[in-house]
Parts: structure tokens; sequence; C-alpha cells
């Protein structure tokens, strides 16, 4: 072969291995790996085509303006950082051609090539997509310090295009993942609140409200500890109303004025937030230490600017703090419950008796309707008992209606300690009470009865120095035993109750029992 | 595809002797450079790169051995490469490699020149 012959051999030879490289970023961009990693192999591919011992790319973040080194190969620091003006972005997007200089007459990051003179490097080329500013990458000398050629100058700038449009690339990609990411968690909260709210929506019994509220929250937060207060405004308490884990430290009630918590939450109806081991912060008092723990969430449940109370979670199962998720979701949900509370306590305002708070005559109806139809359907027993105090008349004659009125006060609270959750305490009217007791039977109902009449009896009221003592008589039914119907039923336990009357008072009568031949025949339960 | 890149070294004499596996063209060869600089700091300059097991060598490869060239000529110490192929034997010497690193055939050639120097 000629000289010439020889040249253009070699000249084929670099062409492609050049071609070989540019066919390397490509695949180099459809390999799985971070974004690190892909710069690195794409700054190797740059200098092992080139020639060139040293290198490294800086990217642009357009947000803050900063450029910073963020991959190198054998340069002398390994971190580098500095800002880049609006002025010089734009300048150096609206630049085209060159996009390769020698390191000393490149206008722009003066103060970054100063930093980098031990490196003794050869050139910048400005990475950038159309007029978009990716960032810059610079490079070292040849072996031996070789100039390079004008097909090396040249490969230089096309290989700085392909990896600018690698990098653009990845970047959008990156984008566009953590957008995915995003959108993702959005719907996962979204169908979690929607879940959640849906639960609580239409539920009008305040108690299975908010203990329904708290199994939500358990979920939303993945919390194993919590509770549900609502504030008490005639005592200025905060009440316990549902609770999640241990609360054997818990108090039913706190004073507002002894909770530094409470008051806050009161006072500010902003939620608080407290993560562990907190230098700088207040240590709690006891009281909110021992009840809401070292970290916790708690968020006050408003509704239209009246403070209903207050929801609280602590010891994230997963043992981390609260997210910022969690807070963002906490308080969303604390807003829907704020709205389903208050309709919770107007429908229980509108079926209780304002003194007593037991449920009205009209509510009791509806529900000993639903009962007997339940318990007839699934072959289960309703206890109904009758309570009415004796003698009522008399008091209120001799001690005044006030007085009166803490009698029955006095009844009302005996007969809610004595009632289980599915219970039903009712003000029949006047001085007359009632009782529906679902899934029991004469027996049990007895029981009940008669624990109720001595608890009346042994209970008194201090009125103008006198110690004043009072009884009640109770009369006991029970569906199937005593009656069929809703209205027999109400009918066979006041019988009794007159019965008791009868005897003497202070005293429980069970009702007669139907004739075998009349009760229906229980079939098994569906 | 491609096995994973791997190395294995060993010193006789004054020499160090790296025996690579695997292509190199992927950033698991940087070992090469960190292990040259290792023994350069232990007054190990003479070094030989046998790529037999490595026949495919591309740019990150070639950007990799160009650090290990530019070391050794900054500490006066010496490289050889052996059982390089056709193909690669090309490419180093269109990268200029060849100027700074002896070819040979056999490692024990090269090991061999560099213990009668």
């Amino acid at each position: 072969m000629t000289g010439p012959e020889i040249d253009a051999q070699q000249q084929v030879l670099r062409y492609e291995y050049v071609l070989k490289a540019l066919s390397d970023i490509g695949d180099e961009l459809c390999r799985v790996t971070s974004f690190d990693a892909q710069l690195k192999s794409l700054l190797h591919l740059l200098l092992g085509t080139l020639g060139v011992s040293k290198g490294g790319i800086f990217i642009y973040d357009a947000m803050t303006g900063s450029v910073s080194l963020r991959c190198s190969w054998k340069l002398s620091k390994k971190t580098a950082t500095c800002l880049v003006t609006p002025a010089e972005a734009q300048e150096l997007e609206k630049q085209t051609d060159p996009i390769t200089f020698p390191i000393a007459e490149f206008p722009f990051l003066k103060e970054l090539t100063t930093n980098f003179r031990d490196d003794d490097l050869n050139s910048i080329s400005i990475l950038k997509v159309r007029e978009k500013l990716i960032g810059f990458l610079v490079v070292g000398h040849k072996l031996k310090r070789e100039p390079f050629s004008e097909k090396e100058a040249s490969f230089l700038t096309t290989l700085s295009r392909n990896i600018s449009v690698a990098i653009n690339n990845f970047l959008l990609m990156a984008d566009l993942r953590d957008t995915n990411k995003r959108l993702d968690d959005k719907i996962q909260e979204v169908s979690i609140l929607y879940q959640a709210t849906q639960m609580i929506a239409s539920e009008l019994q305040l108690q299975t409200l908010l203990d329904m509220a708290m199994s939500a929250t358990s979920e939303i937060s993945e919390v194993r500890r919590g509770s549900i207060w609502l504030y008490d405004e005639e005592h200025e308490t905060f009440a316990l109303r549902s609770h999640l884990g241990d609360t054997a430290d818990i108090p039913d009630t706190i004073q507002v004025h002894k909770s530094s918590v409470c008051r806050h939450l009161f006072n500010t109806k902003e939620p608080i937030i407290k993560v562990r081991d907190n230098p700088g912060e207040e240590p709690l008092p006891e009281i909110d230490q021992a009840v809401f723990g070292t970290s916790f969430v708690i968020v006050p449940i408003v509704h239209q600017g009246e403070f209903l109370g207050a929801m609280h979670m602590c010891e994230k199962t997963s043992g981390s703090e609260f997210s910022d998720r969690d807070q963002r979701l906490i308080k969303v949900f604390a807003v829907q419950l704020g709205a389903a509370v208050k309709n919770a306590k107007l429908y229980e305002q509108a079926i209780t008796d304002g003194m007593t708070r037991l449920y009205l005559h009209k509510y009791f109806k509806q529900r000993l309707f639903d009962e007997v139809k339940r318990a007839a359907r699934f072959n289960r027993s309703l206890a109904l008992i009758m309570i009415d105090v004796d003698h009522f008349k008399k008091f209120n004659d001799t001690y005044g209606h006030q007085t009166g009125d803490e009698v029955l006060k006095r009844v009302a609270a005996i007969m809610r300690k004595a009632v289980r959750t599915h219970d039903l305490p009712v003000r029949y009217g006047g001085e007359e009470f009632a009782l529906v007791l679902p899934e029991t039977d004469m027996v049990g109902a007895m029981a009940v009865a008669e624990r109720v009449r001595r608890a009346i009896e042994m209970d008194a009221l201090e009125a103008g120095g006198k110690t004043i003592k009072f009884t009640a008589s109770l009369g006991v039914a029970v569906f199937p035993d005593s009656a069929l119907e809703m209205d027999d039923l109400i009918k066979a336990a006041d019988v009794a109750l007159y019965k008791s009357k009868e005897l003497g008072r202070n005293r429980v009568t069970a009702a007669e029992q139907l004739p075998e031949s009349q009760i229906r025949p229980r079939e098994p339960a569906d | 595809m491609a096995d994973e890149f791997s190395l294995v070294h060993q010193v006789d004499g004054p020499v160090l002797i790296i025996r690579t596996k695997g292509y190199l063209n992927d950033l698991g060869a940087e070992q090469v450079d960190t292990v040259c600089s290792e023994h350069l700091g232990k007054d190990i300059k003479k070094i030989v790169i046998n790529l037999e097991q490595s026949p495919l060598i591309n740019s990150i490869g070639i950007s990799i051995l160009i650090g290990v060239i530019e070391a050794i000529e900054e500490a006066g110490g010496a490289l050889a490469f052996t059982n390089l192929t056709p193909t690669n034997r090309k490419t180093f010497e269109m990268m200029g490699l060849l100027q700074f690193a002896q070819p040979f055939d056999a490692e024990q050639q090269a090991v061999s020149a560099f213990k009668g120097a």
C-alpha cells in the first residue's frame, strides 16, 4: 500500500471507531441504570473516543441557576458549583456555533474554570438541546499534549451534542417518572380518603361514627395508637370518645386548663405535630406526654369555625415519624369528620332529651320496631324494661320541680351506667323510663332490672339540708316469650310495671309468659 | 451477553501483572485504574496488562487505559499489553496507546523483558 492509501485506511478506521462510540451512546441510553452511572459511561465514551485522559460533566439547574460538577474522571476535584446569571444563561442558550472553546478563551464560568487550573484542561463545550442549556463538558489533553486535529475537534462537537441529547432525554424521563409517581401517590391518597369519608359520611350514630373514624385513621396513617376526643363546652373538658391501642394511662376526660396540648388546640384550632427528641422545644406537661406520647399528630375537629374536638395519632407501625403525606391526609380527613360529627351531634340532639340525655319516645318507638323485626328475623331474644319513679308527684309537690328534675337526672345516669353499647336507654315520658336490651332473655333482663332498681334505691339527694331517698318500680317483658309484636311488648312491660306498683312499689316484675302454643317455633338463624 | 468484568493481579518481582476478564467496555473496568494506582503508590512501576480474556474493548476501555498510561508516565514506569487481538491492536495503534506501551504476544515475554531491563 502507498502512503496515501495507508492514511486513507487510518481515516476509515478512525471514523469506524467514532461511529462505534455514537452507537455505544445509543446503547447506553437504552440501559436501565442510574443517571450518574449513565453520565459516567457517556463521559468515558467521549474521553476514550478522543483519546483524552480526563474530563467532567457539569449539570445546569435552571431553577436555581447553579452549575454543579456531576461526574468526573481524573479531575483534581470531585465537587464544584457556581452560579450562572439568567442573562448569561440566555446568552449561552443562544450560542449556536462554536459550542466548543479552548478553556482559556471561554468567557463564562471563570470562577469555575479557575478552580480546575491544576488539571490543565484543554477545552469546554456547552451542552444544550435546541435552546435549552443542559450543562458543560470539560476535557483534558491527549497523551503527550498533542493538539486535537480538525477532525477530532469536530468529533468533540458531535459527541457533545449527542451527550446533550442523552442527558436531556434522561432528565425528561426522570421528570416523567417523578410526575407519574406523584400522580400515583395522589390517586392512592384520593382513593384512601374517598373510602374513609364514604365510611363516615352517612353515619348518624355519634359513637359508631367516632369508632369508624378511629379505624379509618389507623388505616390512613398506619398507627398503633390513637384517640378521638370531643370537647365538652359545659365542663371545659376533652372527653375520650374512641381509641385505638392501649389506653391504660389515658383518663376519660382532660381538663383544658391542665393540658397545654388541649389549650393550644382549643385556642388556635391548628394541628400539632410533634417529633421525638426535638431539642429547643419545651417538654410537654406530664399529662400530655402520658396521653399523647412523645411523637404524635393531633388535628382539631372543626366544623364551620366551631371547635368540636380533636383526633390524635401516635406510634406509626413502621416506627418512623409522621410524613408530610400522613399529615396532609389526616388534615383532609379531619375536615370531613368535622362535618360528620356535627351532623351526628345534631341528630343526637334531635333524638335525645336535653335534661336526662336519654333517647326520646319517638326514637324509642322507631328503634324498638327495628329491634323486634331483627329479633324475629334472626330468632333472638329482645328485652324491654319499663321503669317508673315511685311517688314522683309527691316529690314535686314536697320538694319542688327542681328536686324532681334532679331525681330524673339521677335515674337517667344510673340507667346510662347499666347499659351496654347497643342497649337503648329512653325517657319514655314524665317520670317513666325504658330500657331496650337486644339479645337478652328474661333471666338476663331481670338481672339488669334488679341492678337498676337497687342502684336507684341506694342513691340519695341532698336538698335543703335533708337527705332524700327515692325508688322506682320496674316491669320486664321479653320477645318472644311475653309478646310477639312491638305494641304488645310495650303493653306487657307496662302491665308488669303496674303489677310492681300494686305489689308495693320498689320492685321488679316479669311479664307473664305467653302460652307455649303462641310462641312461634324457633328456626335456626340464616 | 457479556459477562461482568473482573480481573486478577499478581506481583512477580518488580512487575505487576493484571489479567482482565470480560469486555473492557464497562465501568467495572475502572478497577484496572485502581489496581495500577495502588501498586504505583507501592513503587511497583512496571505493569503488564494481559488482555487475552478481553477481546472487546471500546471507548470506555480506551479511556481507562489512557488514564493508566498517564499515571505510569508520571511515575516514570513502563507498561506492556499482551495477547491483543488484531482489532484491538489496530485500535490501540490508532489511538496512540502503543507509543507508550509495548505490545507482546505472550504475558511471559513481557514479564521477562521487564525483568531483564
